[in-house]
């Protein structure tokens, strides 16, 4: 098996249109500042596509990147980034994905694919060493994601594949890789639109091999005893995988309840991680390689199924007020087979009860319900009757049937299962992610909430921790890391964690900037600089991965602005501002306004939310006219 | 039969306009037997300092008592709030509305005076088709604020959906300097637009309605006497009245007529992008009158007279006037323009839904434009350089 030292920097350019590929690679300039998966894949997007591109027409562009960690066994470092122009949002969509195919990329001798133009006709393609090939796929067309993927992955160690959902250009459709998803804006539908069905890599072809070994190896170590000693990544994670947040959420009153009316239930317990645990005699079924190790199956009736996490089980189940743990797995897998991501059909669902209920369209829904819905999952893959357009996503449903007061959204996509009412910081991270409706851009409801360090109904500072913490994950998903990570690399170092608690809740109440930067996440540097053998500066280590993560994040807003993006959409559903929950003592909305204008300061960017030319040049940002 | 004797013309609201008109509500609720009206406003109107204030001193002394305000309206209009507004007439005792601030109030004013009127709980049968069949109550419409064009009319869209029918229009429209100055100058462009947009669209239909052409004649006049003054000076009492009269009466004119082109495209373009509508219309107007100038399409040489006043108007041959008409509705679009972004690209509005759009709107429009027109108008709109 050949070596490669440090990595590849291989670039696979497949125009579909003509059948033809070609190879490139990345310059030293842009390695460093983008460094590898997210942050280098928005820039090999910002140098090839034009704004105002048609999502689903041949100018869309379609990227696949893996990290630079990927395939040198750090720990949960087996991922791969996705990047293209999203149908549901109409703006940039990162999506990343933990599946085996990320890995047979990187290990077929490729860093990242690049999908132009679109296939005349059902397509698969295998991609190795050598390049790529191009395979009619009409007997795939029409098969379901297990039984495509099945079948293309005899020829390579991994695959990823679209569903009829896909094929049928739902707007939320997403890409299936083994038993994980690039699940959020629609990626499916694009390559749908490309007419791919699916692609596989050989892999196995070529060995990763870090450049510093010795930096490698001690800082693997570091990192693993981290994430063996932290709480949620080896104990409630690896036990009951991301649902075991949900009676946390459920006592903060941040669940989605009956779409989005009410944040806490008295059944939620039914449906915990604790619960399906048990109920399904959970085991073990995670992305490769994880030290972590937060998925799970488990088994119904002797049938093997992959136990939902913690978004499916309440945007399928409390949101819909569902409390049956296995009609929800069932859900899940029968989205799963389709191709579609799980929140935005539970999101669209949610809206489709609620409008259903106040006479806006007609149909057989109903909150706490079970009836009816399967039925309308299949109506929303296939495009039959009223399915067709939910499948265009709840935004545009409430555009054409009204209801846009309560289509729980932000610039299209889907709110995940976390109700900000009850942790305003969270909200405001939805309200700037640069996808839309996402929580993983900031996850401020780890600080609010699940390590309960600041009050989460006082706006002071939530400005700052949202922006820390965007810069953070844009960072983290640059390396590409999993994000579950940052638990143990944030509050386990020695500073932080000897520190105490009360303390360190008293800095980030009064002086959140002080308590962010306690947190020592230089770790992450030193792997990066530690594979590609570059000179590690471990007082710059912080600064340099922040910075990085800052411009990936303002790379992608100046994107977005690009699109059309400003302000106006950096706002919330009208329900989470201006109604009150019944079912709280105090009613609350999220005040949005005022932690934006604090947030557009910090971030350099003007008062309609665009980034600034003196912002984009200090982060070394190339303009383009 | 001289042709210009066939038309149709329903001109319903009473307009009382002027100082101190607040005042005349209570007698005009009164008229309609009505004494405890339910105040359904926007919240950005009612925050403004002073409002409430004047509003509630102009029922002091008479026997009219609120039953209560319901100033929860954002721009949306949906069931969730008509219901709630609903609910709070109902416990109440109200007997009658007001709407105060435009744009969605109205709109959900209206919605409620169905559901309280014809004992509803949603409006899915209206939306299906069945026709509003009686007189609801009596609803008076105070407009302050940024209009959608809509208020005064026989229309109403809620949740997206547009309902029609000649019951819906307000009885009373109260228009009072103290209200109307509410304004900021981008409010004052994107109501002028509509409203421009609404007028113009009288003068361009394909059949020529005597009616509806004295009713938008006021309209243009008052644009091109204030608008520039008015987008300057937002906050002027007389320039304010003289331009929210504008809106109120295009509104009446322009339900009298075929939906106008800039309209019709300016709705379903903000529907594909959340932007204003306002905002669209005054942006996509000057395409579409330029076009209609390099066509050559028909439109009525009254449009010069509205415009440009009788001197003008005598002042141009008859077969030059139509031409010349064009040319000063262009001039007053810029002046329009000079207050609103300069082209679509500015605001990075995606190219990729022109098709679209076009093609949607040829399908609503019966007009003499085609999807091509369509398109090319918003190419137009999206590549224009500032340069007034
Ligand atoms: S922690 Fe979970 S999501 Fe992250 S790499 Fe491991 S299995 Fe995948």
């Amino acid at each position: 098996m050949r070596e490669v030292i440090g990595t590849n920097n291989r670039i696979l350019e497949i125009d579909l249109t003509a059948k033809k590929f070609l190879e490139s690679s990345v310059n030293t300039k842009d390695r460093d500042m983008y460094w590898g998966g997210k942050g280098l894949a928005l820039k090999l997007l910002y140098d090839r596509l034009e704004p105002g591109v048609d999502p689903l027409g041949e100018k869309n562009i379609f990227i696949i990147e893996t990290g630079v960690l990927t395939g040198t066994g750090a720990p949960c470092s087996g991922r791969f980034e996705v990047v293209s122009k999203s149908p549901l949002t109409g703006i940039i969509n990162c999506s990343s994905c933990g599946g085996p195919f990320g890995m047979a990329v990187k290990t077929s001798g490729w860093d990242a694919i690049i999908l132009t133009g679109r296939a005349a006709s059902p397509v698969y393609l295998i991609i190795d060493y050598d390049g790529v090939q191009f395979k009619p796929a009409d007997t795939l067309w029409g098969k379901d994601t297990a039984a495509a993927e099945a079948e293309i992955i005899k020829e390579g160690s991994g695959a990823m594949v679209i569903g009829p959902a896909g094929e049928n250009l739902v707007r939320f459709a997403n890409i299936r890789s083994g038993h994980r998803f690039v699940g959020r804006g629609g990626m499916g539908a694009v390559l749908g639109a490309k007419n791919i069905k699916g692609i596989v890599a050989k892999g196995k072809e070529i060995k990763i091999v870090p450049a510093n070994k010795k930096l490698f190896f001690a800082t693997n170590k570091k990192f693993l005893k981290y994430i063996n000693r932290n709480f949620v990544t080896s104990g409630t994670y690896r036990q009951f995988g991301t649902n075991s947040a949900t009676i946390a959420c459920n006592t903060a009153g941040t669940i989605p309840v009956r779409n989005f009316t009410c944040g806490s239930h008295g059944e939620v317990h039914k449906i915990s991680g604790e619960a399906m645990a048990e109920r399904f005699k959970t085991k073990w079924d995670t992305c490769r390689p994880c030290a972590i190790l937060c998925g799970h199956k488990g088994t119904i009736d002797g049938k093997e199924i992959h136990v939902p996490e913690y978004e499916t089980v309440h945007l399928l189940g409390s949101n819909l007020e569902i409390f049956d743990s296995v009609i929800i797995s069932e859900w899940n897998e029968l989205c799963s087979q389709y191709g579609m991501d799980t929140i935005s059909v539970g999101g669209t669902l949610g809206w489709a009860m609620e409008a259903t209920e106040k006479g806006l369209i007609k149909t057989n829904l109903k909150f706490g319900s079970p009836d009816s819905v399967a039925e309308m999952i299949e109506n929303i893959a296939l495009g039959r009757g009223i399915g067709k357009d939910l499948g265009q996503g709840s935004r545009l449903a409430a555009k054409k049937y009204g209801g846009e007061d309560f289509a729980m959204h932000v610039k299209g996509l889907e709110l995940p299962g976390y109700e900000p009412r009850g942790a305003i910081g969270h909200g405001l991270g939805y309200a700037t992610a640069n996808r839309g409706g996402c929580h993983l851009s900031s996850y401020i409801i780890a600080i609010e909430v699940l390590y309960d360090m600041a009050d989460p109904y006082n706006p002071r500072w939530k400005h700052y921790m949202v922006k820390f913490m965007e810069d953070f994950f844009a960072a983290l998903n640059s390396m590409h890391i999993c994000q579950f990570t940052a638990y143990a690399v944030m509050f386990e170092p020695p500073l932080i964690k000897m520190s105490p608690f009360p303390v360190i809740k008293i800095l980030m109440q009064n002086s959140a900037p002080l308590a962010m930067n306690l947190m020592d996440v230089s770790l992450y540097s030193e792997l990066w600089h530690a594979v590609l053998g570059k000179t590690y500066l471990p007082y710059l280590g912080m600064r340099k991965f922040l910075k990085m993560g800052e411009r990936v994040h303002v790379l992608e807003r100046h994107m977005n602005t690009r699109e059309g993006i400003s302000k106006k959409d950096d706002t919330l559903p009208l329900r989470l501002l201006t109604e009150g929950r019944k079912c709280d003592a105090v009613e609350r909305t999220v005040p949005l306004e005022k932690m934006l204008k604090k947030y557009y300061k910090l971030r350099g960017f003007d008062s309609n939310g665009v980034p600034q030319r003196r912002t984009l040049k200090r982060l070394g940002i190339e303009i383009k006219e | 039969m001289d042709a210009s004797y066939n038309y149709e013309f329903l001109a319903h609201p009473k307009i009382i306009s002027g100082k101190c008109s607040l005042e005349n509500i209570p007698a005009e609720l009164a008229g309609y037997d009505a004494q405890k009206p339910l105040v359904i406003a926007r919240k950005s109107i009612v925050q403004q300092e002073g409002i409430t204030k004047k509003f509630v001193r102009a029922f002091a002394d008479s026997m009219v008592v609120l039953g209560a305000v319901y100033d929860e309206v954002e721009n949306y209009a949906g069931i969730s709030k008509a219901r709630e507004a609903a609910f709070l007439f109902t416990e109440r005792g109200c007997d009658s509305l007001i709407a105060l601030g435009s744009g969605a109030a109205v709109d959900l004013a209206k919605a409620v005076n169905v559901l309280v009127s014809e004992k509803a709980d949603n409006l899915s049968a209206f939306y299906e088709g069945k026709a509003i069949d009686d007189i609801l109550k009596p609803l008076l419409f105070i407009p302050a604020g940024r209009t959608n064009g809509r208020e005064s009319s026989n229309t109403m869209i809620i949740d997206n959906r547009e309902i029609k029918s000649d019951f819906l229009y307000p009885e009373v429209i109260v228009i009072d300097p103290r209200m109307t100055s509410v304004c900021r100058s981008d409010d004052v462009a994107e109501s002028a637009a509509i409203a421009f947009a609404q007028s113009f669209a009288v003068f361009a239909a394909k059949k020529h309605n005597p009616m509806t052409a004295a009713v938008a004649h006021p309209a243009l006049s008052y644009l091109s006497q204030c608008l520039e003054q008015g987008l300057k000076r937002p906050k002027n009492k007389s320039t304010s009245i003289a331009l929210t009269n504008a809106s109120v009466v295009a509104s009446i004119a322009y339900d009298n007529t075929r939906p106008g082109t800039t309209n019709l495209l300016a709705e379903e373009l903000a529907r594909a992008t959340d932007l204003s509508v306002g905002v669209v219309t005054g942006m996509l107007l000057p395409s579409v009158i330029e076009l209609m100038g390099k066509k050559e399409f028909p439109v009525s040489d009254e449009l010069l007279l509205a415009i440009g006043g009788l001197d003008v108007y005598a002042a141009v041959a008859p077969q030059d006037r139509a031409r010349k008409g064009l040319e000063t509705a262009l001039k007053l679009a810029r002046v329009l323009l000079s207050f609103l972004p300069a082209s679509l690209k500015e605001l990075n509005v995606q190219k990729y839904i022109f098709n679209e759009v076009a093609r949607t709107v040829a399908q609503k429009c019966d007009d003499i434009f085609s999807e091509n027109d369509f398109a090319e108008i918003l190419e137009a709109a999206w590549g224009r350089r500032r340069e007034y």
